[in-house]
């Protein structure tokens, strides 16, 4: 449905996080599951009330200790604590696949709380980073965006993320449907590609192999750290397999399994 | 024209007899309160009584920004952008000038409110009118 994360804050109380423009949508899920599986829920949506910054990289620990913060989280808690005087929701998760934390905190302070991490890490080297160096970071980690590397049929066998759902359990939302699309025979696959190119293929361009029609590119990007190209792509099963190596654009390039970078997490989880 | 600025309200959603009862609490204590859907209001200030729902969630917020105007000039706005009828008084909700918009009406002035993302898009539809 969209891209977010699921915090327990207390007994019976959550907070669930989704991508800004998708957060009404997603409001309208939750509410018509709620209604149609007759359960007792209050929902606060807070995307209007609460800014979000983004700390990342291996030093962002050193600079929250600058600002106030000196707890240890672990990859994937969460706690709540006050940076820079600041009240924060503070998430540790990554994107980006650098040390990350993502400091929630209520818009209004937004401008205080980013202009004091810009000063406390200024020695540090701190600098902004937008959306082009965020989608560069997390498709070497190949880390999907829903809706652009995925589609409305992607299932989690599809797109290789079938580890993230535990079919033991008794039940939830989709599973009758995962069961039901398991016994399907894949078709096709979200693979990763790598080609030795300066200039990495269009998104959206076709892959070919052996002069059929195999597939398309959904995320494309040149990876300065890598020095090649990496991409994500559709790519067709032949003959039960997929190809090896295909050409895109008029050039060769090779599957591999995502991530490029860092195969083993462990900076995230430094 | 004085420009929208932040609301610092409390949230409340709650069940809705609970919801009920404390706009009954509000209305008697003379506390503005902003129904805005059946199960969620703001309020102005602090919550100062007992919610009779153990499930609600309360928080202090900054999502909406406002400003007053007069009642002449707020309806000589309201006459040209909105295109339903709004009570004489107190809170009403709908889309004016093309923005989502709450009104909280009193006798001789009106509460105009945005979501505060929106505080400069409303600034200017009002500057517009200031200049008709």
């Amino acid at each position: 449905m969209d891209d977010g994360l699921i915090a327990k804050e207390g007994e019976g109380r959550y907070g669930v996080t989704f991508t800004s423009g998708g957060s009404s949508t997603a409001e309208a899920w939750l509410r018509d599951w709620a209604t149609s599986l007759n359960m007792d829920i209050r929902l606060m949506n807070q995307t209007m009330s609460l800014g979000a910054i983004n700390l990342t990289g291996p030093l962002s620990k050193i600079l929250l200790a600058r600002a106030g913060f000196n707890q240890d989280i672990a990859f994937m808690q969460h706690t709540q604590a006050l940076i820079a005087n600041v009240p924060c929701k503070i998430y540790r998760l990554s994107f980006t696949g650098e040390l990350s934390y993502e400091l929630h905190h209520p818009a209004e302070d937004s401008l205080k709380l980013w202009r004091a991490l810009m000063q406390l890490g200024q020695d540090l080297g701190i600098r902004p980073h937008g959306l082009e160096a965020l989608l560069k970071l997390r498709l070497e980690k190949g880390h999907i965006i829903v809706g652009q590397d995925s589609d409305f049929d992607s299932t989690p066998k599809r797109i290789h993320h079938d580890w993230m759902v535990k079919l033991d359990k008794p039940d939830f939302i989709g599973k009758t449907a995962l069961l039901r699309t398991g016994e399907i025979p894949l078709d096709k696959q979200l693979v990763g590609f790598e080609m030795l190119d300066k200039t990495a293929p269009k998104e959206g361009a076709v892959i070919w192999q052996e002069g059929d029609y195999a597939g398309y590119i959904t995320s494309s990007s040149y990876s300065p750290l890598l020095g090649k190209s990496v991409m994500l792509g559709w790519l067709r099963f032949r003959d039960g397999y997929l190809a090896e190596e295909v050409m895109i654009e008029g050039r060769k390039a090779r599957r591999v399994n995502p991530p490029f970078y860092d195969v083993e997490g462990r900076r995230a989880r430094a | 024209m004085p420009e929208p600025k932040r609301l610092f309200l409390t949230r409340v959603v709650a069940s809705e007899s609970a919801i009920a009862e404390a706009l009954a609490t509000a209305k008697a204590t003379k506390l503005r309160a902003f129904h805005v859907a059946p199960d969620e209001l703001f309020l102005e200030g602090d919550l100062s009584f007992n919610l009779n729902d153990p499930y609600a969630i309360v928080t202090q917020d900054s999502s909406l920004s406002g400003l007053w105007l007069g009642r002449a000039e707020a309806e000589n706005f309201l006459r040209h952008e909105c295109p339903w009828e709004w009570p004489k008084l107190g809170f009403a909700q709908g889309m004016v000038a093309h923005l989502a918009l709450k009104l909280y009406l009193e006798t001789d002035r009106v509460l105009i409110i945005c979501f505060s993302p929106f505080a400069q898009d409303l600034a200017e539809r009002l500057r517009g009118y200031a200049h008709e």
